[in-house]
Parts: structure tokens; C-alpha cells; sequence
């Protein structure tokens, strides 16, 4: 008892020799902790953004690529690449009933996607998304996090419009493909222009005005909006800021216009001309209806025509916002379908944002000719932890050996970048280690400077490892220290962070991030207790060896120094 | 010497005319055979892709080379309509609530999933006016069809214009009917892109018309489409309206 009772007397008196030793040199002993303070700091900041990446990566790829559990077929998993339409989930009603009974699990939509060919000449494939409307409406939930389709909004996305209507021939567009695909006529006729501008109230005839200039060589109104030549970068950014709300309230404008009246006089090369002399019948009432002036390049219309609801009819299907496409049905078939624009959205996954139309899942199903079928099944849980259950239990419910159910981590993206972890334990490592140098530097510097010292501990009876103690624990408490500010401040930095989204596209110079464009910082105390002990205890793992150096001094050499 | 040298390359260049001269000939017996004032047909087309075998079902009939009609009666595709109309193809179906005119890289698509494209299908131009041929061989047909061992002229047809679909083709003509017994077109590259064989054909009126071929598009793994026509009627009564496009969304 009373030996133990002297180890923890002279443990103390040795923590204390330790304590009062860093004061000895104060501006030394403040640019150690500085250094390791700096390294945690870093380390807790770098930590804080590779966690906030991945969880956006996690929640992207799961929100949209794999749920949290995926169920599709096995010939299906061989050719996921290309969405095949052709090897579907028979009886999908039955699979989702059953696997909403499963406890923890929250949500189960079934969803069917493909390639799909543009008429548009400009975007010519993209893909076309069957999704459950409802499921995207209703879903924001903020315990699992679904449904946040843009998170820096937490919104499901949608920036203009509403999403379509699950009994309607309609679609919601991607900010960029409508964009690309140039979904508002980038020229108006000054005929068109004019009679357009008639129809419409004075706020959106000023929006056109103000986005579309004359041009007399085209006798022609263009679309001025996004035409920048050399400007500079930050004008750019600027510039596409404010234009791109303009452009918007245009797709608006053009989504809901209505007009009530037949243009007086339309230039032959007017787009609504253009549309109407493609077929037919339309052809034959706009001729029957208007005389071509030859000279003027104008179609004037006739005196008596008072009122034509036939041609009127036509004319409005010209304004309509439509986007006609084709896909490969389940059989082999050319299946067309040219939904109305109604709303557009603009999601943190870029490659989606780009090259998605998102349709109601009902008219997918019809159209990919899968009647009682579905490509595949999303199961989203309460929570991530039973994800592992639900899995388990859903394989031994159906035990269909034709089914493949893959939870999220099974999705190669996440697990290439989950791989990466031990990476990011290296660079850490690197960190510290580089800022251990200078507290080893220090260690020896103390060691060289307090020699005699050493030297008469050891004569007045200290014993070797007492006197490594001594030099282990002043290098110990300025890595804490210096650990404990690093985390200290890092913490305050990421907890401010985490409130703030951060852009990828703007941190890589415009460049788009193609699959997660908004970053949050990752506030975690996980993260900063983590980045405490690993900075901590690295570095003073890293002063052992130059403590060491102070038990092999002779006391004798040591005093006659 | 440089008499038998210039006899020698007059001799060369006559039966080079000649050659090129029935070149000419035959491509416009061929353009013949495809001409017809109105026909009236049922056909089916068989896709095989991937181990897969899909039957679809149509009737069609056509006025001219611009004009043309088919509507899909498999259940899976019923109600599905295509018309050409002067040169230019339209879409109809119960699903598009109205009709779609295919144009520009749409005709470069797969037509009903088939190994045949929309620009095969609405060819509106002759061989004559698209296409310089040449005969480059007289051989036996090798081919494993019915029409194996038949005499044949082998032409290269090289494309006048660059904006023509396939730059070069060849075809195989049989010498006593002049039918297309085989057509293999190539890309600008050299890169073989469609086969189409002759399987069946019979003889309507004066002309020899092909009822069965298989079409390979040869950019696409594993499949080939073979293409039947029965029922067939020249010359019926095809009423004017029945190329119009409301027609069509009716």
C-alpha cells in the first residue's frame, strides 16, 4: 500500500517538475503548441469537409441512385449501365405491401428510368425518370434526410412551376438541360414579338423586352440573356446570377402564357409559322386564314376573319412548352411522348440536373409498356443502423432467387469512396507528424540546454526512467495544449461552417462537381474528439524517442559539462 | 509499240464505258423494281436481340415513293402509327395524344427496335440520283439464301453527295431478275454498318418483288430482324385523304 502510495507521490511531483518546465521558455513553449494546435486544427477542418463530402455523396447517391436498399433483377444488375427497361420486377404492388410491414422501414417507392432520344437538336439523349410525384412532394423528411433533392435549399428542388401531375402528359425539366436544350426560342419574329407582348401584362412584357433586343439584319428579336464574350470571370459569375432568375421567370412566362388573340401580320419565318406549316391540317386553316405578302415576307390576315378558335387552338399548341422524346419500351418498341413542361428543378447532382426529365411513374410504366412491372424498388429506413435487417429480412421474406437487393453501401461509387478512408487517416498522420517535428525539436533542445541539470538529478538519486518521465511529460502537455486550441478552434470554425453551404462549383473555379455541388462542413464531436486524441497522442508518441535520449546522459559527464 | 499501247487503253477505257454504262442500267432496274403507284400489304417483323425474339405486326399501305402508311396491330404496339407524307415522317400514338414529326438525328434511330432505321425505312431519293455505280465483279451468289449459286453483278455505288446516309454501298444484283440479293453499307470510315439479305421475293405484276429479308444493323451485339410481307395488293385504290395527318391522330 505504501509503496504504491510513494509511485503516485512521486508521479505527481514529476507531472508537477514537468508543468513548471514549460514556463521555463515560454515563447518556445507557445510556438510548439502552436504548431500542434495548427496541425489539429487542420486536421479537424479537413476531417469536417471530407465527412460533410461523403455524407452528401451518401445522401446523393442514395436519394437518387441506390436508395437505402435497392430490389431490381439479376439481368438487370448485368446491364445497369444502359437502364434497361426489358427485365423488370414482376408484380412490384406485392414486393412494396409486404416490405412496408417490415419494422424501420419508412418509405418504399418503385421507380423506372431510361435513356431516352430528344427531338431537341441541341440535347439529343437524356434520361427519363418515372417517379412516384407523391413520393417527392411528401417526402422531406428530416430524420432520414430523403427528399432533400437540393440541399442547400433542403427543398425537393424545385425552382420554378410545380412538379407534373401524376394524370397529366407532363414534365419537370432539369435547370441545365433547359438551359441546353434552349427551351425558350432564342428568336422571335418582330411581328410574333410584337403580337406576343399584346398578350401578356406589363411586368412580363417588360421581362421580354428586357431579355430579348432587336436585331434589324433579322428583323428578328434575340435573346440577349447568357451571351458573354470576353469578360471577365467574376463579371460571369455575376452576370449568370442574375440572368439565370430572368431566364427562369421567362420559362415561367412562356409555361403559362395564353393568348387570346390571332396575330395581326407574322414574319414567314416566325417560329408559330414554322410549327403550323409542318402539318398538314394546321397548314391548310393558317393559309385559309392569312395572305402572304411576298414583298414584306409577311403573312397578313384576311379582313373578315373575325374570330378562329380552330386556328387560335393551333396557334396555342405552337406556344406550348413541350419536350417530345422517344425510348425503347420493355418490348422493343419506339414509345414517343411529348409532356408539357410544368415546373423546373435544379438538384445538387449535377449530372442529373443536366440530362433528367422527370415524368409521372404511372405514364413511365405505360410507356416502357410495363403494365404490372417495375424497373426496381427504393426502400428507405428509419434508420441507417437497420439497414442490415430490413435486408436480411426482405431476402428471407421473398426468397426469390431472380431478385437482387442491394443496400447502399454495396454501390461501387460509395464504396470506391469509402476505400479512401485510410487515405485520409495517412494525410492526418502526415500532419502531425510534420508538426511533431518541432516539439521533438524542442524536446532535444531542452534535453541539450538542462544537460547539467540531468546531470545533478541524476546524482541527487533520480532514476533513468524518472527523468524520461520528466521530458515525456512537458513534450505531453504542450501537445495537449496545443491539441486541446487546435480543437478548440477548429470546433467554433466548423460548427459556423456547417451553417454556411459551400459550393464546389465555386472552390474549383466553375468547374460543375458532377455528382454533389453543395458541401456542407460536418459539425461532429466525434469529429473533434477524434481529431484531439489522434493529434495528441501522435505527437507525443512522436517526443518518446528524444525523451529517451535524456536516460542515457551520465550524470557524472552531464556536471562536468 | 505505242500503237499496241494506245489500242490496248481505248480497249480499256470503251469497256470501261461500257461497264459503267450498265452499272447505270442496272440501278435503274433496281430503282424499278421498288416503284409502284399504290401497294397495299400485312407484314411482320421478327427482332431477334440478346437471345430475344420479338414479333410485331403491321399493315401498311403506300402511294409513290413519298408516301406511306403503317399501323402496328401486336398488342403490345397497337395504335402505334407512322405516316410519311411527301418525304417527311410522322409518329401517332394513344400516348402522344398527338402526332410527332421525326426529323433531323431522330432518323438515324432504330425503328421499332429494329435493326432498320427510320432513314432506311423513308427513303425518298433513287439510287440513280444519290449514288456513281460501278460493277466491280460477275460472280456467283454465295450467300446462304435460296438464292445461292445465282449469277450475280457485284456494284460499288460510291454516294455523289456527302449529305447521303451511307457513302458507300454494295449490292449484290441478280442477273436474271435484277433483284437486290444482298446490300452491305458502309460509314465513311470503311466500317461495314447494315447487311441487308434478300430471303424471299415473288413476282407481281412485271416486277420482282422482295417479301422477306433479314436486316443486321452491325453496330448492335447480337441482332438481326427479319422482315415479312404478305397480303400484298398493287395498284388498289388508295382514297387522297388517306395521307393526312389528322387522319393519322384519329
Amino acid at each position: 500500500m505504501n509503496k504504491g502510495n510513494n509511485i503516485l507521490t512521486s508521479f505527481i511531483y514529476l507531472i508537477k517538475i514537468a508543468y513548471r518546465n514549460i514556463f521555463r521558455n515560454t515563447r518556445r513553449s507557445i510556438l510548439s503548441m502552436a504548431a500542434v494546435g495548427l496541425a489539429v486544427l487542420l486536421i479537424v477542418f479537413f476531417m469536417a469537409f471530407v465527412e460533410g463530402m461523403m455524407d452528401s455523396m451518401k445522401l446523393i447517391a442514395t436519394t437518387f441512385e441506390s436508395g437505402h436498399i435497392k430490389i431490381t433483377t439479376k439481368d438487370y444488375e448485368k446491364e445497369e449501365n444502359f437502364m434497361p427497361v426489358w427485365y423488370p420486377v414482376e408484380n412490384p404492388d406485392y414486393y412494396i405491401d409486404e416490405i412496408k410491414k417490415i419494422k424501420g422501414v419508412k418509405r418504399v417507392t418503385p421507380r423506372i428510368l431510361s435513356y431516352g432520344t430528344f427531338t431537341n437538336s441541341k440535347v439529343k439523349h437524356g434520361i427519363i425518370a418515372g417517379v412516384k410525384i407523391d413520393d417527392i412532394l411528401q417526402s422531406v423528411d428530416d430524420k432520414i434526410k430523403y427528399g432533400y433533392y437540393n440541399f442547400t435549399r433542403k427543398s425537393n428542388g424545385l425552382l420554378i412551376g410545380r412538379y407534373p401531375d401524376k394524370n397529366e402528359n407532363e414534365c419537370a425539366i432539369g435547370y441545365r438541360l433547359a438551359k441546353k436544350m434552349e427551351i425558350i426560342w432564342t428568336v422571335i419574329d418582330k411581328y410574333e414579338f410584337e403580337w406576343l407582348i399584346n398578350n401578356i401584362d406589363k411586368e412580363e412584357a417588360t421581362l421580354m423586352k428586357d431579355c430579348y433586343k432587336y436585331d434589324e439584319s433579322l428583323k428578328s428579336y434575340k435573346l440577349t440573356l447568357f451571351n458573354y464574350q470576353n469578360l471577365p470571370k467574376k463579371e460571369v459569375k455575376r452576370l449568370n446570377k442574375i440572368e439565370k432568375i430572368k431566364y427562369l421567370d421567362l420559362i415561367n412566362l412562356f409555361m403559362n402564357i395564353d393568348v387570346k388573340s390571332l396575330p395581326e401580320r407574322i414574319g414567314n419565318f416566325a417560329n408559330t409559322v414554322e410549327y403550323l406549316l409542318i402539318f398538314d391540317y394546321m397548314k391548310e386553316t393558317f393559309l385559309k386564314s392569312y395572305q402572304y405578302d411576298a414583298d414584306n415576307e409577311v403573312y397578313n390576315i384576311k379582313n373578315d376573319l373575325k374570330k378562329n378558335e380552330e386556328l387560335l387552338s393551333y396557334i396555342k399548341s405552337a406556344l406550348e412548352l413541350r419536350i417530345p422524346f422517344k425510348i425503347l419500351s420493355s418490348q422493343y418498341s419506339d414509345k414517343y411522348s411529348d409532356p408539357r413542361i410544368t415546373g423546373v428543378f435544379e438538384y445538387d447532382y449535377i449530372t442529373i440536373d443536366e440530362s433528367m426529365l422527370i415524368i409521372p411513374y404511372e405514364r413511365m410504366q405505360k410507356l416502357a409498356s410495363l403494365r404490372n412491372k417495375t424497373q426496381s424498388i427504393f426502400v428507405f429506413a428509419e434508420n441507417l443502423k437497420d439497414i442490415g435487417n430490413i435486408k436480411q429480412e426482405i431476402s428471407l421474406k421473398f426468397n426469390n432467387p431472380e431478385l437482387v437487393i442491394k443496400d447502399w453501401t454495396q454501390f461501387p461509387f460509395l464504396a470506391m469512396f469509402n476505400s479512401f478512408e485510410l487515405m485520409y487517416y495517412i494525410i492526418y498522420a502526415v500532419f502531425l507528424i510534420v508538426a511533431s517535428f518541432l516539439i521533438i525539436n524542442t524536446v532535444l533542445m531542452v534535453i541539450h540546454e538542462r544537460i547539467k541539470e540531468i546531470g545533478m538529478m541524476g546524482a541527487l538519486g533520480m532514476k533513468r526512467h524518472e527523468i524520461i518521465i520528466v521530458f515525456f511529460l512537458e513534450a505531453f502537455f504542450l501537445s495537449v495544449i496545443g491539441a486541446f486550441f487546435g480543437t478548440f478552434i477548429g470546433g467554433i470554425t466548423t460548427l459556423i461552417l456547417s451553417y454556411m453551404p459551400v459550393s464546389m462549383e465555386a472552390m474549383m473555379g466553375g468547374i460543375e462537381f458532377p455528382v454533389t455541388n453543395t458541401i456542407f462542413v460536418k459539425f461532429s464531436f466525434m469529429i473533434l474528439l477524434s481529431s484531439f486524441l489522434f493529434g495528441s497522442l501522435l505527437t507525443s508518441a512522436c517526443t518518446i524517442i528524444p525523451s529517451l535520449k535524456s536516460a542515457f546522459i551520465e550524470p557524472v559527464e552531464a556536471l562536468r559539462r | 509499240m505505242k500503237l499496241k499501247s494506245m489500242i490496248f487503253f481505248w480497249a480499256l477505257f470503251i469497256l470501261q464505258n461500257a461497264f459503267s454504262q450498265d452499272a447505270l442500267t442496272i440501278i435503274r432496274k433496281l430503282d424499278n423494281n421498288e416503284v409502284f403507284n399504290a401497294i397495299q400489304y400485312e407484314g411482320d417483323m421478327t427482332i431477334f436481340i440478346t437471345g430475344k425474339k420479338i414479333i410485331k405486326t403491321f399493315t401498311s399501305y403506300a402511294k409513290g415513293r413519298l408516301n406511306y402508311y403503317i399501323e402496328f396491330t401486336n398488342p403490345d404496339d397497337l395504335g402505334t402509327k407512322y405516316m410519311k407524307k411527301d418525304g417527311n415522317l410522322f409518329y401517332y400514338s394513344d400516348d402522344t395524344e398527338k402526332v410527332i414529326p421525326i426529323t433531323g438525328h431522330m432518323l438515324r434511330e432504330s425503328m421499332m427496335g429494329s435493326d432498320l432505321s427510320y432513314e432506311d425505312a423513308i427513303e425518298n431519293e433513287t439510287l440513280e440520283s444519290q449514288y456513281n455505280a460501278k460493277i466491280i465483279d460477275q460472280i456467283k451468289f454465295d450467300s446462304d439464301t435460296k438464292f445461292k449459286g445465282k449469277d450475280v453483278w457485284l456494284l460499288e455505288l460510291n454516294a455523289k453527295k456527302k449529305t447521303v446516309s451511307y457513302p458507300k454501298e454494295l449490292i449484290w444484283v441478280d442477273k436474271e431478275t435484277f433483284a437486290a440479293l444482298k446490300i452491305e453499307r458502309f460509314a465513311l470510315s470503311g466500317a461495314k454498318l447494315k447487311e441487308f439479305l434478300l430471303l424471299d421475293a415473288e413476282w407481281i405484276g412485271n416486277k420482282y418483288f422482295a417479301t422477306e429479308m433479314q436486316i443486321k444493323d452491325l453496330l448492335r451485339k447480337d441482332s438481326r430482324t427479319l422482315f415479312k410481307m404478305k397480303n400484298i395488293k398493287m395498284n388498289v385504290q388508295i382514297p387522297d385523304d388517306a395521307f393526312s395527318l389528322k387522319r393519322l391522330s384519329r
